[in-house]
């Protein structure tokens, strides 16, 4: 055969121009997925992507190239999903967000430990992440998650209703909650059914606000547990004095926090306690009836106006072990915990993981309750310590508190047994 | 037959009337709520009269856009597993009709007691079976399990039909040099079409309507429509009772048709499969 | 030939049956290889006031829905046994809840039932009878489960009866009436006997997957409150998916598959007879 010179050079320039398509063309297909799942609730998407401030992950997204598919589910369902995926062969899920009180050392085996990412490729100023948070997600040594979000509680009341029940201010201590909420159990002069206070009860983490406003305390970081003593077994009494009293709806016992968020939207109740970033969700004129009317300040305790100690939650980022593209995940983890997507995320309604994001003015004048949300944070505790019966623990102190709600039992024998039945579940320390 | 009274015959009929509206009430209810406007669909007293609009169904195609990728896993599913079901138990049906010796009655046997398990125990055994396998969140899946548990039902069906086809029409085909495959082919599918319907009809029903394995085994891939439809009963907002509705009708209104319309195989099905035997 | 169906049955529902009563002995959670336990698990589940809970609402509603249809079912056979205009068409929307998934059922019912608004529930308030509370009451809640379960399930008990119903020779009936019977004693002594066999059947299947009831409730109530209209298939999938012990779900499972056999005995043995009578031939 005879080659020209010419059409060496034509074969030769094909060559140059095909080759640099096809090898990089083939290391893309292998290592680039078209998309990223992550596996979460509803708020983290809504924080994430939100419209108000900002999409923190448009920029990821756009370098890389990449989708992202969120899954949203409940509280409770995200981690039913999340560890039956962990514990697979390969799983679905790239990033998991995690509750901590929904952990366990148990769980740990199924993520990453991310320290050792932290260590290849650090997050910028991780220290300023609350050590506190990173704690509740950190099992003998191995951190599994970054936090993400912190749910503090506060106390939140429909102004409108408390003006036209005839109240001019809002209650200050515990006591002033629990007259105000009979008074707020009112028929509105449209027809409407109003319930002074609206409680979720798919787990102990509204409960506990009102435990410890009255002193007391469920389970201890150390394990002791102390639902017997009085602040508990008053906390148990009053809530079953709403339920028979009508301050808390009739089927509150089905009550999972987005019912919640719904009877506040709708004006079904006055009050509730929630985290500090619902404001957004409650003042929403898309989605709420009283858009500029739900305020929010630190919840306070019995007998004083000192705030109790909040509730906190940490939701984390996690990478489950059998994830299929853990760099990646790490690279968005790594964006997602920037201290401008902190910033972005809380002024989202989001809780954010360091405390710099308070002192940002946009976050001060999209979240207007940042000052009171940073107070509540200083105290905060969380839900209960994290072991490995702790689902079946909170399900049997639910499950007592609605037979004492229900009549079936006395608040005191029903915390009784919650002690008995979850004592031999808690870890031997 | 007793001459019918007319008192007889009146409350005959406000009888029939009355189990016609216990059956078909809900089902209208849905499908007319799909079309109110969503004001209207709690408005006390509730109204019997308004403006239809098609609002629901534009917001599901919006809201849920992947509910008609959906439908079609539904629809994969169910004609997968209604195929393979079928095929198995054809074949399996013709064995049991047409051959008897003691190892073959003891796998029939064995067929009708493992009717009788209740299908969400297997859930936890097969969870990481199927991953070591990676047909996890897969149709293949799906369409094996669902097959699986009608397989049983199905044969018994297909071997009352095939019992009923004279085996003289096999002998002659033989005797013309026929195989087996020649045999099922030509004279034994056509012949048994009306129990291969009765047959698939369960199949059909049971995997286009089914909850708790696509609960459990699938994520996102090859979730089908009753799934969806759940998490729309359940979501975060609050319940968005038109979208509801809308996602509803259109999962139903297929299968519906299907049943209605195969209704007699349904009937002979039930009475080849459990009746007799 | 038989072999496909054979497999398909072998490995998925034999082969995981034996593994999950392997399983039921072992203690197993996420994080730890299963260790073997023995029967500790059934001592468990036995000693758990919400198993017998489960059990107990599982046999409540098990019963109510059973006998619920048989009735319902009986009756509608009946019915259609005799002169209807447009039977056809009858038939068609009888045997229209068939079609209908469970989750939408439940979407049906709670639409109808919603507290306060639901057409149902308005109409009772205003009757002033107050109100079918299922989201609160667990006995209205187990009422609504079983309520829905029977629309759901009727036209399966219905068709069965019905197919033996027309196969009852008229020849028979009239011999009655002619003998001097009435229409009642034409009912229990003659019909009821024909159909005996087919009702005993068609009681039996309803009662085997009557008891695996779960989708019904966990989207009513997931079990709940207190885990009070809890059910033994949520027994199961909360012991398995939520509190992530699989021994204790699997002893579960191993529990209802006994139960269901026992149910199956009588229907079991008369096959067995029947069967095994031929094979000698």
């Amino acid at each position: 055969m005879h080659i020209t010179r010419r059409r060496a050079a034509g074969l030769g320039l094909m060559a140059g121009l095909v080759a640099p398509l096809a090898s990089p063309a083939i290391l893309r297909a292998q290592s680039k997925p078209a998309k990223l799942t992550i596996m979460s609730h509803a708020v983290h998407r809504a924080v994430a992507t939100g419209a108000k401030a900002g999409d923190s992950t448009a920029e990821w997204r756009q370098r890389q190239g990449i989708e992202l598919e969120w899954i949203t589910f409940s509280v409770e369902g995200v981690h039913e999903r999340v560890y039956r995926e962990a514990s697979l062969g390969e799983g679905a899920a790239d990033i998991a967000f995690i509750l901590e009180r929904f952990g366990g050392p148990h769980i740990a085996g199924l993520f990453e430990d991310l320290g050792a990412y932290q260590k290849r490729d650090p997050i910028e100023a991780f220290d300023e992440i609350g050590a506190g948070m990173r704690a509740a997600h950190t099992y003998r040594g191995k951190l599994i998650g970054i936090p993400y979000r912190h749910a503090t509680h506060g106390f939140f009341f429909n102004k409108l209703f408390l003006r036209e029940a005839g109240f001019t201010q809002p209650p200050t201590t515990l006591e002033e909650i629990i007259a105000y909420a009979e008074k707020l159990t009112f028929t509105r002069s449209d027809g409407a059914r109003v319930n002074g206070y609206a409680l979720s009860m798919d787990d102990p983490s509204a409960m506990v606000d009102l435990i410890r406003a009255y002193g007391g305390e469920f389970i201890t970081p150390d394990y002791k547990i102390l639902c017997d003593e009085p602040g508990s077994v008053k906390a148990a009494t009053l809530v079953r004095d709403w339920y028979r009293k009508g301050v808390l709806a009739r089927n509150t016992m089905t009550f999972k926090t987005e019912e919640v968020i719904t009877a506040m939207q709708q004006g079904r109740a006055a009050m509730t306690n929630q985290p500090f970033g619902r404001f957004v969700n409650y003042n929403d004129p898309k989605l709420s009836k009283f858009p500029g009317e739900i305020e929010v300040v630190n919840f306070p305790m019995s007998g004083s106006t000192a705030a109790a100690p909040a509730k906190t939650s940490v939701w984390a980022m996690a990478i489950p072990s059998n994830a299929r593209n853990k760099e990646l995940s790490w690279s968005l983890i790594k964006e997602l915990s920037s201290r401008r997507n902190t910033i972005r995320a809380a002024a989202n309604g989001n809780g954010p993981v360091r405390p710099s994001a308070y002192d940002d003015p946009e976050v001060r004048k999209l979240a207007p309750y940042s000052e009171a949300e940073k107070r509540a944070l200083a105290d905060a505790r969380l839900v209960l310590p994290g072991f490995e019966h702790v689902a079946k623990a909170m399900d049997i102190y639910m499950e007592e508190l609605q037979k004492a709600m229900l009549g079936q039992a006395e608040p005191l024998q029903a915390m009784k047994n919650v002690k008995a039945r979850i004592e031999p579940l808690l870890p031997k320390t | 037959m007793p001459p019918s009274r007319p008192a007889a015959r009146i409350g005959r009929l406000a009888l029939v009337a009355l189990a016609m509206l216990w059956s078909g009430f809900p089902i209208l209810l849905v499908v007319l709520s799909s079309l109110k406007p969503g004001r209207e669909i709690f408005a006390t007293p509730p109204s019997l009269f308004f403006t239809p609009t098609l609002e629901h169904y534009v917001r599901l195609w919006q809201v849920w856009p992947d509910f008609f990728l959906n439908m079609r896993n539904s629809l994969i599913v169910t004609i997968g597993a209604s195929l393979l079901c079928v095929a198995c138990s054809t074949l399996a049906g013709y064995v049991y009709a047409r051959f008897h010796d003691r190892w073959l009655t003891v796998s029939a046997f064995g067929m009708i007691v493992m009717r009788m398990l209740p299908p969400i125990i297997v859930t936890l055994p097969l969870f990481p079976v199927v991953n070591a396998l990676r047909i996890n969140d897969t149709h293949i899946l799906l369409i094996a399990l669902y097959a699986a548990f009608f397989v049983s039902l199905s044969t018994w069906i297909m071997k009352a039909f095939i019992e009923k086809i004279p085996r003289e029409l096999e002998e002659a085909a033989r005797v013309d040099g026929a195989t087996l495959p020649q045999i099922l082919g030509r004279i034994i599918l056509p012949l048994a079409a009306n129990g291969i319907l009765a047959a698939a009809v369960f199949v059909v029903v049971f995997a286009w309507n089914e909850y708790v394995f696509a609960l459990i085994f699938t994520t996102r891939a090859a979730k089908t429509t009753p799934l969806v439809i759940s998490e729309i009963l359940s979501t975060v907002e609050g319940v968005d009772w038109g979208i509801l509705f809308a996602a509803a009708t259109v999962q139903l209104a297929p299968i519906l048709i299907f049943v209605i319309a195969v209704q007699r195989y349904l009937i002979t099905g039930l009475a080849a499969g459990s009746l007799k035997g | 030939m038989v072999a496909p169906a054979q497999v398909l049955l072998l490995a998925f529902i034999l082969g995981p049956a034996l593994y999950v009563v392997w399983i039921s002995l072992q203690s197993w959670t996420y994080g730890r290889p299963p260790r073997f336990v023995g029967i500790a698990n059934y001592a468990a589940i036995l000693g758990d006031v919400a198993f017998w809970r489960a059990f107990w609402n599982t046999f409540v509603v098990t019963n109510a829905v059973v006998y619920g249809e048989l009735l319902l079912g009986l009756g509608l056979a009946l019915l259609m046994a005799g002169p209807v205009p447009g039977k056809r068409i009858v038939i068609s929307i009888l045997l229209a809840p068939y079609a209908i998934t469970e989750v939408s059922a439940v979407v049906m019912w709670r639409f109808m039932l919603e507290p306060d608004v639901g057409m149902v529930n308005y109409a009772l308030l205003s009757l002033g009878l107050g109100q079918i509370d299922w989201s609160a009451d667990p006995v209205d809640a187990l009422f609504v489960v079983s309520l829905l379960s029977i629309w759901h399930h009727v036209p399966f008990t219905f068709l069965i009866l019905y197919a033996a119903v027309t196969t009852i020779p008229n020849e028979l009936v009239e011999a009655a009436t002619i003998d001097g019977a009435s229409s009642w004693q034409n009912f229990w002594y003659v019909k009821l006997r024909l159909i005996l066999p087919a009702l005993l059947i068609a009681m039996m299947f309803r009662y085997i997957v009557a008891m695996r009831v779960f989708g019904e409730v966990w989207l009513l109530t997931e079990g709940g409150p207190a885990r009070l209209t809890e059910v033994l298939a949520v027994y199961l999938y909360r012991q398995a998916f939520k509190y992530h012990e699989f021994g204790a779900a699997s002893a579960t499972g191993v529990a209802m598959l006994v139960i269901s056999l026992l149910i199956a005995l009588p229907y079991l043995h008369q096959m067995h007879r029947r069967m095994f009578g031929h094979a000698a031939v």
